[in-house]
Order: C-alpha cells, then sequence, then structure tokens
C-alpha cells in the first residue's frame, strides 16, 4: 500500500530524514520509535505533504500513485490522514462545518456523492457516541478551547469520520492520561480492518499495550535503523536509545 | 526661544563664534527652516497633546553650573579617563557634559567637538514640520560631540548632560559603535534643565547597545529630546528609560532597521506629578526583513499632570519575517490627570507577527483589597501595586529602579 | 531562497488572473430620469429645496451649511490617496422621472425600477412578502431610495398601527416638521467635517424613523440605496429617534453600477437615543470597488454617529464593509445619558486597489458608560485598510468602561493593514483595554484544513469566515449570510 524509497528530507537547511525506506501493506499496523529530532514527525510530515518540508530525494508510492506530484488536499483524499501533534486551533470555524467541508470535499474529490447535513449528523451521533466524547465539542471552534487530551481524541473522532487508507498517529499518546489513552486507543482498533493501515509514531511503550503493533522501527538520525516485532518495543523500553550512539 | 526673541539670540549667538562658512551657512538655513515650519500645535501628530505655549512661560533656571566654554579635543577624552569622577561626588561642573568611563577606554576610541568636525562628516537629519526643533537645535548649535567606538571593543560610558546657562543648552551627540562593539551606556540629564537634545546613534553590523536614560526632571524643566538609532545587520539594542516630570519633556524617537536581523528592544517609565507634561513618541521602521522590535511602557499621572504615548511601528513592503509587539499601560490616579495612549501599526506584508495592546485604568481593586486583607495599609497597598506595575520596565533589573523617581 | 520568490511571484500572477471578480449587483437600470446639471452653487440648492417644495427654515440652514463648505477644505488625515474631485462635475440631483408624482402603492412603482431590486433580491411586494413569512422569521419594512428619491416605502401601515413612522426624509419634513426641525443637525452638526457638511448643503433624501415611547418596532426596518445615473453623487440622510423605552432594528444595503468614473457618496446618518431606548442599525455595504485595476467604483464618505442623550440608552452600529474604491467611515457614538452603551462591530475587506480608513469615536461623557469595539480587517491585493479609533473618556465619566479589540489578517505581500487606536482619559476610575494584532493566515492552519481535504480556496475562506464570527453573529440572520457570501465573493481571487 505504501512504499517509501530512500526518502531524504530537509527543512530550510536543516537535513532531517537521511535514505528512509519503509513497506507498508493494507492491514498492517507499524510503530515508528525512536529518539527525540531523530525525524519521526518529519516522516509524518513528508506524507502529508507539509511544503516547508523539502524532499530532495526517494520516492513514495502510495496505492500505485506518486504521492509526491499530489497537493496535501489531494493526499487527504486519496485517504491518508495524519493525527497531529498539535492540533492547531481555528478561531471561529465550527468544528462540525469543518468536518462534513472536509468529509465532502474528499467524497467529492473521489466523485463519491456528498453527504447532506441529516446523513452526516447520524453518522457523527454515531461516532461521538464511540469516542466517549461531550457533543458540545462539536458545536465549538475546531480545537479551540479544548484541553490537550480533547484536542488528540478531536483528531482521532475526525479519523473515525473520514475513514482513512492509511492513518498516521504523531504522538497522540504524549500528554494523554490513562483513561484517555485508552479511548484513543479504541478508537484505533475499532478502525482497524484487512485495508487499513496505520503508522503510530510515538516515544514510548505504553500505547502499543493498547495498539499492538505487527512492526515496530527504530528511526534515529533520520533512517530506520533497526525493525523488529513488538517485543523490540518492550526491549527499548528496558534498554532506552543510548546504544544507537556506540 | 521663539519668535522676534529668536532671531536677536541667534544674532548674539552667531557673531560671537568664529566658524567656518558652511556651518554658518548650516546655521541660517536651519533658522529658516524653523521658522517656516513654525511651533508645532495641536493639530501636529506627535505634539497633539502637548502645550508648547508652556515653552514660552517657563519658570527661570536657578540651578547652573558656572558658565564657561565647552572644550573639546581628541585628547580630552582621554585626560577624562585620568579624572574618573567618582562615585557620590556631585558631578556639577561648568562643562556640558561629564563623562564617567567605568573600565577601560577602548584603543582608537575617538572624540570630537560637534563644531569642530569637517563639513563632510556632518550628517543633515531629515525634519518635517513635528521634528523643526531638530532645526532649532541646528541653527543654535553650541555643543555637542561625535564619539566613535572601534570595532570589537566594549565600552561602558555615563553621560551627564549639564545646565551651564539660563538658555536653552542645543546639544548635538553622535555616537557610532563600531561592527561587533558592545556600549553600555547610561545619559542623565540635568534635574533644572532646559535642553534640546539632537542625538544619533549609528550601530554597525553585529554592535550592541545596552542604553539606560534617565530624565529625571525638576517640575521647572524643560527638555526636547530628538533621538535616532540607525541599526546595520544583526544589531541588538536594549534601552530602558526613565522619565520623571518636567514643564515639558518631550521625545520622539525613531529607530530604522536598515540590516536583517536585528532587534530593538525597550521599556520606559513615565511618572508625572503636579502640572508636568510628558510626551514620549517611538517609531520602530521596519525597512528590511526578519527585525524584532518590542516597546513597553508604563506610565502613571497623577495631580493635573498629562502624560501622552505614542508608539508607532512602520513594516515596509517586502519587510518579511518582522515582530512587532507594542504594550502600553496606563494609570491615572486623579481626575485631573489626563493620558494620551496611542498604539499605532502600520504593515505592508502580510508575513509579519504584530500585536499591541494599550490600556488605561486605577488600581486593581481585588489586589488591592487582597493586599489590604493582609493587613497592609491603604496608602502602602497602592504604593506597591504602583510600584509593582511600573517594575514590568525593569528590563536591566537594577534594584534602585524606582528609587530616584517621585511616587 | 530563490525557490521562494519565484512561488511569490507565480502566486501574484494567479492572484492577477484570477481576481476578475464578479460584481453582481454592476448592472444599470434603463430609465428616463430628471438629472440637473452637474454643477454646485446657491441656485442648485435652491432648485433641490424646491423641487422638494421645503419650508423656509430648511432652505436657510442649507444654505449656511453650503456657506459653511465653501470655508473648509476637504481632510487629509486618513490613510487614504483621494483623487481630486471635481465637485463641480456632479450633478447633485438625479430622479426617475416616473417617480414624479410620488407612488402612493407599490402598485404606482415604475416596473423598471421594481424589476430593479427584484434582480438585487430587495423584497418590494408586501404580499411577496408576507408570503414568505414561513421562511422568513419576521418580514422587513424597506425604504427605497433610487440616485437622489425615496421611490417607495412598504409596510407603512402596519408600522402606523404601532405608532412608527418610516417614511422617505423629504415625507418626514412635510409630514412631521417639527420632529425633524427638533434633531436636524443635533449630532451631525453642518460644520462638523467637509463631507457633512456638503451633504447638509445638497441632501436630497434618505429614511426617516420615529419609534414612539415604549414601542418595540413590530419589524425590522431597512434602507436600500442605489446609486444608478452616471455622475451623479448620492446625498442621502438618514435620521432615527427612538423615543423612551422603544426599541427598533435598522438595517441598510447599498449597490451601485460599475462604471470607469468614480462616484461620490456622501451620507449623513443621525441616530437618537432616548432613556432605556435601543436602535441596533447594521449596514452591508457593497457599493461598486472599482475594477481590478482600481478604475472607477464609489468614494463611500459617510458620518454617521449616534448620541445616546438618555440613561441607560444603547446603540449598536454593526458594518461589514466589502465595497467601494475609498471608504472614509466612523460610526460613532456619544455616552450622554448615564449607564448609556456603545457598541461597534464591524468587518472591512479590501482587495484590488480598494482603500478603507474606518472606525469609530466612543465618546464616554456620563458615568458608568460602556463601550466595545470589534474590529476585523482584510487586506488582499494591493488595497489598503486602516482601523482608526478614538476612545476618549471625559472627566465626568465615572466608572466609565470600554474594550477594544481589532485584528488585521493580511492576504498577499502588496497589501497594507494598519492600526491607530487612541485613547484619551481623564477619568482615573475608567478602565480602558485595547488588543489588536495583524497577521497572515497562519500555514499551521491552512496545512491542517488542507490535511483534512479542504482546498486552499475554501480553506481560506472557512477561516476569514471564522475570523469575522463576532461580528456576524451581531448581523439579523439574514444579513449574516449575506454578508458571508459577499465576504466571500469579495475574496475571490485574492488566494493564489
Amino acid at each position: 500500500m505504501l512504499n517509501i524509497k530512500n526518502i531524504h528530507a530537509q527543512v530550510g537547511d536543516n537535513k532531517i530524514l537521511k535514505g528512509l525506506n519503509l513497506d507498508i501493506k493494507p492491514g498492517e499496523v507499524h510503530a515508528i520509535m525512536g529518539p527525540n529530532g531523530a525525524g519521526k514527525s518529519t516522516l509524518g510530515n513528508v506524507l502529508a505533504g507539509m511544503e516547508k518540508v523539502e524532499v530532495t530525494e526517494g520516492s513514495v508510492d502510495f496505492l500505485g500513485k506518486n504521492l509526491l506530484d499530489l497537493e496535501i488536499e489531494q493526499r487527504a483524499a486519496e485517504g491518508i490522514f495524519l493525527a497531529f501533534q498539535y492540533p492547531v486551533e481555528i478561531p471561529g470555524v465550527n468544528n462540525m462545518y469543518f468536518l462534513r467541508a472536509a468529509l465532502n470535499a474528499q467524497r467529492k474529490y473521489r466523485g463519491e456523492k456528498e453527504m447532506n447535513s441529516s446523513e452526516f449528523l447520524k453518522l457523527v451521533r454515531t461516532k461521538i457516541k464511540q469516542m466517549s466524547m461531550r457533543d458540545d465539542l462539536l458545536r465549538r471552534p475546531v480545537n479551540e478551547g479544548f484541553s490537550g487530551g480533547e484536542k488528540k481524541r478531536n483528531e482521532i473522532f475526525q479519523m473515525s469520520i473520514l475513514a482513512p487508507k492509511l492513518a498516521i498517529l504523531d504522538e497522540t499518546d504524549s500528554g494523554l492520561d490513562i483513561d484517555a489513552l485508552k479511548i484513543v486507543a479504541d478508537g484505533v482498533n475499532q478502525l482497524r480492518d484487512d485495508n487499513r493501515s496505520f503508522i503510530v509514531i510515538t516515544h514510548y511503550q505504553r500505547l502499543l499495550d493498547y495498539i499492538v503493533p505487527d512492526y515496530v522501527h527504530v528511526l534515529a538520525d533520520g533512517k530506520i535503523v533497526r525493525s523488529g516485532d513488538k517485543s523490540l518495543a518492550i526491549e527499548l523500553e528496558k534498554t532506552g536509545y543510548g546504544w544507537l550512539e556506540d | 526661544m521663539f519668535k522676534n526673541p529668536i532671531n536677536l539670540a541667534f544674532e548674539v549667538l552667531t557673531s560671537q563664534l568664529d566658524e567656518p562658512k558652511w556651518l554658518q551657512k548650516k546655521r541660517s538655513n536651519a533658522l529658516k527652516k524653523f521658522q517656516d515650519y513654525g511651533i508645532p500645535t495641536h493639530k501636529s501628530e506627535l505634539w497633539k497633546y502637548t502645550n508648547t505655549k508652556k515653552l514660552e512661560r517657563l519658570e527661570e533656571v536657578t540651578d547652573i553650573a558656572e558658565s564657561g566654554s565647552v572644550l573639546f579635543s581628541d585628547s580630552s577624552l582621554s585626560e577624562k579617563q585620568n579624572t574618573q569622577t567618582e562615585k557620590g561626588t556631585d558631578p556639577k561642573t561648568e562643562q556640558l557634559f561629564v563623562f564617567t568611563i567605568e573600565g577601560e577606554l577602548p584603543k582608537n576610541t575617538q572624540m570630537q567637538d560637534i563644531l569642530q568636525i569637517d563639513e563632510k562628516n556632518w550628517k543633515n537629519i531629515k525634519t518635517d514640520k513635528e521634528r523643526t526643533f531638530v532645526e532649532l537645535n541646528t541653527a543654535m548649535l553650541n555643543g555637542g560631540f561625535q564619539l566613535t567606538i572601534p570595532k570589537n571593543s566594549q565600552l561602558k560610558l555615563h553621560i551627564q548632560y549639564q545646565q551651564i546657562s539660563k538658555d536653552w543648552e542645543n546639544i548635538r551627540t553622535v555616537i557610532n559603535v563600531g561592527e561587533n562593539a558592545e556600549l553600555d551606556l547610561t545619559e542623565s540629564y540635568d534635574y533644572d534643565c532646559r535642553i534640546n537634545h539632537v542625538s544619533v546613534i549609528n550601530m554597525t553590523a553585529d554592535s550592541r547597545l545596552k542604553f539606560q536614560s534617565n530624565k529625571l526632571l525638576r517640575k521647572t524643566a524643560a527638555l526636547i529630546h530628538f533621538s535616532q538609532i540607525n541599526c546595520a545587520q544583526n544589531v541588538t539594542i536594549q534601552q530602558g528609560a526613565v522619565n520623571n516630570n518636567a514643564a515639558l519633556s518631550h521625545t520622539i524617537q525613531e529607530v530604522n532597521f536598515n540590516g536583517q536581523h536585528s532587534k530593538f528592544e525597550a521599556a520606559s517609565v513615565n511618572v508625572a506629578h503636579d502640572s508636568c507634561h510628558i510626551s514620549e513618541n517611538i517609531l520602530t521602521n521596519h525597512k528590511v526583513q526578519n527585525c524584532k522590535s518590542n516597546v513597553l511602557k508604563r506610565s502613571l499621572a497623577t495631580d493635573k499632570a498629562s502624560i501622552a504615548i505614542n508608539a508607532k511601528a512602520i513594516v515596509s513592503k517586502g519587510a518579511d519575517g518582522s515582530d512587532v509587539a507594542q504594550s502600553l499601560k496606563n494609570i491615572l490616579l486623579t481626575d485631573d490627570a489626563n493620558i494620551y495612549s496611542r498604539p499605532e501599526l502600520e504593515i505592508n506584508t502580510d508575513d509579519v507577527i504584530a500585536a499591541h495592546g494599550s490600556t488605561v485604568g486605577e488600581l486593581d481593586e481585588t489586589s488591592l483589597t487582597y493586599l489590604r486583607s493582609r493587613g497592609i495599609p491603604k496608602e502602602q497597598a497602592k504604593f506597591m501595586l504602583i510600584e509593582s506595575f511600573l517594575q514590568d520596565a525593569n528590563i536591566f533589573n537594577t534594584e534602585d529602579f524606582l528609587d530616584r523617581i517621585e511616587l | 531562497m530563490p525557490e521562494q520568490i519565484k512561488t511569490s511571484e507565480q502566486e501574484n500572477a494567479e492572484v492577477h488572473k484570477r481576481i476578475e471578480q464578479t460584481y453582481k449587483d454592476g448592472f444599470v437600470t434603463d430609465i428616463e430620469s430628471d438629472t440637473f446639471p452637474p454643477g454646485l452653487n446657491e441656485e442648485v440648492i435652491r432648485a433641490i429645496s424646491a423641487k422638494k417644495e421645503e419650508p423656509q427654515w430648511l432652505l436657510d440652514w442649507r444654505l449656511k451649511a453650503y456657506a459653511k463648505w465653501l470655508t473648509m477644505e476637504q481632510p487629509n488625515w486618513a490613510k487614504l490617496k483621494i483623487p481630486p474631485i471635481d465637485f463641480n462635475a456632479i450633478s447633485y440631483y438625479s430622479s426617475p422621472k416616473s417617480n414624479e408624482n410620488a407612488p402612493e402603492t407599490i402598485d404606482d412603482v415604475d416596473p423598471k425600477l421594481l424589476e430593479t431590486y427584484a434582480k438585487l433580491g430587495v423584497p418590494l411586494h408586501e404580499q411577496e412578502i408576507l408570503a414568505g413569512v414561513k421562511t422568513r422569521k419576521t418580514p422587513v419594512a424597506v425604504d427605497v431610495v433610487f440616485d437622489s428619491v425615496s421611490v417607495t416605502t412598504t409596510f407603512k401601515k402596519e408600522l402606523k398601527k404601532a405608532g412608527v413612522i418610516f417614511c422617505s426624509f423629504s415625507e418626514a419634513v412635510k409630514d412631521h416638521p417639527d420632529l425633524v426641525k427638533q434633531y436636524l443637525g443635533k449630532v451631525v452638526p453642518i460644520g462638523d467635517n467637509y463631507f457633512s457638511a456638503l451633504n447638509a448643503a445638497v441632501f436630497s433624501d434618505g429614511s426617516f424613523v420615529y419609534i414612539p415611547k415604549n414601542t418595540r418596532c413590530p419589524m425590522e426596518l431597512s434602507t436600500y440605496f442605489r446609486i444608478n445615473e452616471m455622475n451623479t453623487g448620492q446625498f442621502e440622510r438618514t435620521m432615527i429617534i427612538a423615543d423612551d423605552g422603544a426599541e427598533v432594528s435598522y438595517l441598510e444595503g447599498c449597490t451601485a453600477p460599475m462604471r470607469d468614473e468614480n462616484q461620490l457618496h456622501a451620507a449623513v446618518v443621525e441616530l437618537f437615543i432616548l432613556n432605556d431606548a435601543k436602535i441596533k442599525y447594521s449596514t452591508v455595504q457593497n457599493w461598486y470597488p472599482g475594477d481590478e485595476n482600481g478604475k472607477g467604483g464609489i468614494f463611500n464618505f459617510v458620518t454617521k454617529r449616534a448620541a445616546c442623550n438618555g440613561v441607560n440608552a444603547k446603540v449598536s452600529w454593526t458594518q461589514v464593509e466589502t465595497g467601494s474604491a475609498i471608504t472614509w467611515k466612523y460610526p460613532s457614538c456619544i455616552l450622554r445619558g448615564d449607564n448609556s452603551r456603545g457598541e461597534f462591530y464591524s468587518v472591512a475587506l479590501t482587495n484590488n486597489y480598494q482603500q478603507a480608513d474606518t472606525g469609530t469615536k466612543m465618546i464616554h461623557l456620563g458615568k458608568n458608560t460602556k463601550s466595545t469595539i470589534i474590529s476585523k480587517g482584510i487586506s488582499a491585493g494591493k488595497s489598503h485598510n486602516t482601523y482608526r479609533g478614538l476612545v476618549r473618556i471625559s472627566k465626568r465619566a465615572e466608572g466609565a468602561r470600554n474594550h477594544t479589540q481589532c485584528d488585521s489578517l493580511l492576504i498577499g505581500k502588496n497589501c497594507g493593514a494598519h492600526t491607530f487606536p487612541y485613547i484619551e482619559s481623564a477619568n482615573s476610575t475608567a478602565q480602558l483595554e485595547h488588543e489588536a494584532t495583524t497577521s497572515k493566515i497562519s500555514e499551521d492552519q491552512l496545512f491542517y484544513c488542507k490535511q483534512r481535504g479542504i482546498s486552499e480556496e475554501d480553506a481560506t475562506s472557512m477561516i476569514v469566515d471564522g475570523f469575522c464570527k463576532e461580528v456576524f453573529k451581531e448581523l439579523p440572520m439574514e444579513f449574516a449570510v449575506e454578508a458571508k457570501a459577499l465576504l466571500d465573493i469579495s475574496l475571490e481571487g485574492a488566494v493564489g
């Protein structure tokens, strides 16, 4: 589904990814771990298409398309979803309105019928229950006045509505208490199926107790330096990343 | 100072001087310009709230140093170095300036009398109706210096501006700070002064300035100050000012960013009592990209005093990456006092961060009640709140920051 | 980085290409008019007054204003570049011929005019409006001003039942001379400023509203201004009086045909709010802004002022300004009555070569007076957008409060956003707060929206709408929808 070959990327003059390879098949969950500054978030931003990250070398194939040729919103409509580490606030823009605009823009791109407000409302009602979110968050402006945990939950809620093919969770666990973490993980697990894949970027093994990955990769200095299964995450929890320096 | 008396004064002054032709010409042209502009009125933006009529009714200066001629030569500064004024001694001398140098004077530091410089070294200052007193300064110039600090050097300097006559002292000072040099400058003014000061500071690339300006003035004093700072790239400036009283204290400051990545941070305190008037006007001119200016002012007016604050930032077209902040806060203690607060932003490109805030109010009731509930008497509690309000502007974290102000 | 420069150049090219925005109200109504030849002198003023069959006192008042105007100079303190105006090249009176025998009811109005307003979406047929009652919350009574005259006023009967007077200014002069005489020029004196003096001399029509004591106006009132004739100026004068305990919501809309020449609109609005009364005054200003090269468009030089003369009086100005080549406008509040309140909510959007210098004055005279200012400026293209405000607290305005928030959004590298908020306080118990920010649309917000699949253009419009939300929510429902749509149209092409 996703094939990343030898990606080099930089922000300004700062080279961050230095030849990263990753292959993801439908239905797989890949965890990306690694020390601060290794380039974990940059990987998510490259896939989503953030303009200030410049890809200097390499290719990304997503479901047979050259992902790097696509605009940010085209990638989204093709099925890429990024759950942001720091979801941005958009004052005055109603959360529901925003989400419906997003969903319908994506449906339009894919040649699907746009959803009317009653269909949309129904969809939202069912999903919001699953996410244990308060409905008043929907009427509030996007992320404005949300607590850290609410913002993260809102990301997963948006993901459940937009139903992407590949979801990238960028440190979605950071700043969450254990209850919120479980809710977020539940949300993700409910979406897991044979056709949907996940990239879970995290610092801690803790999240992986709830979202069990098929593969764990260690990203250091812009490259994947080790890959393994879930046991690698447990090992890292014990040994830390100090060994990378040797 | 004005109209007819000024013509007379001008004649008296120029007839005494034996000056080169070019300077005589500058003086007479300047006088003409000053007279064409006229005295600013309330129609003039930067003088809107300043009653210039007050200048004609000033009380006589009583406390003057014995008059004497001001002598300057290249060597005079190094002599000064040997006779550093000790702390605690009365700095009053018959000279317009008293220099106090802490530590070493860098080699190759140059000092020249402004009246002795070559024509080619004289830099005209662009004036308009608002800056009419700059022309008067040129016409009536009676002292000043040009100080040049060599590159890669450091200097800590205190300049005291003195009142040596009963008349207006028209002073012009130019300070050039060399590449990668660092100047720690403190300026203070005679408390019973009548000074029209034009100062220019030119900051070369990578130079740094720590600048403290103290205008602690008598209620009958008058000070008109035009200050210009020109910044090449990568310059860092921190400026702290304390303005207390004066019948009329009016400042126009211009900060020009001519090179990228320069930073200007300024904080000032204005406190006025009785019928005093303080007007502080600052313009930060973001002509190039990636410069940062942060202006903070805390003002307090009581009795019948008035304070007019104006902070303006202009970001030119193309000056992307500019960062502008203005914070003007004011407290009025009596109903006869007046505050005029005017933050202004003129932004001509989109890649900027600009924000300003301006408030006028009384002391916070809740805080006052809180302090009193802890047993602090009302007057003392008020005083504490005023102090903490003004402390916002203490950017150098000096301990005696408010000691010399009449609160 | 060279890449960056390139993209911004490309962006600019794109902007230029797409900036050919459509001004849907730019058509001309082909109608026979009785139009004065251009020129301004005492004779013209006498002729206007004669056309209106005005009493002598009003003619004298006009002539006094004219004499005053002759001694005045056009103000130049605003941050505007105003090309010289030849006041003798303007016609000061134009009226559709068919309107000569003032139509009694809508059925007497020239069908061409009705068609014009149908095209503009202004409902004039009362039956139709009433038939639509199900879909609209309340019907709106409309006074329609076409060039220099009021064409018709709807729902007069219904309003009369409630004791509300809603008619053209000319009718008010005839039917309610005492009210007009009592209030005319009392909050905008003839010599107040250059354009108000000109207006006082040559004003031709406008709306007049009087809400009697303890009456809540049964429906929203609105005036629709239309400039049609070439080379004419529109100089209307509106007056609203809310007597003790009265309440009214008034809406104002404006459009004009697309023309290469600039046209002048110099209006005066005077509001009087007595004890416990309330006026809510909303404007959606969509005068023709000129083309993408800055050619043509309306000069909108307007003086609007409200006098809160009574205790607990309240006035609220809400404006959405998207049109006009140049806007010079400062709806103000004189808070004379104790506990009176003034509010100013504004969205001003400029694109292409438009210039706007707008804001408000809050003059606090009474005790415990409060004012709120929320201003949102959006600049795009090569336009310049200025907020200019003054909050003045007089010595006796004990306990006065003001809160001001004004934010500016810049779209593109060639526009300007300027903020000049002045505060003058002479009372130690007053508290004033002003906050302002200026920035472009955040890259992070755009990235977030785009990542969710929303195009840049839609994301921009969404963020701009969100930015204006605080002001839009002050508008009556239907106006808010219109304002939002207008904003989107005016922004079209501004995003590359």
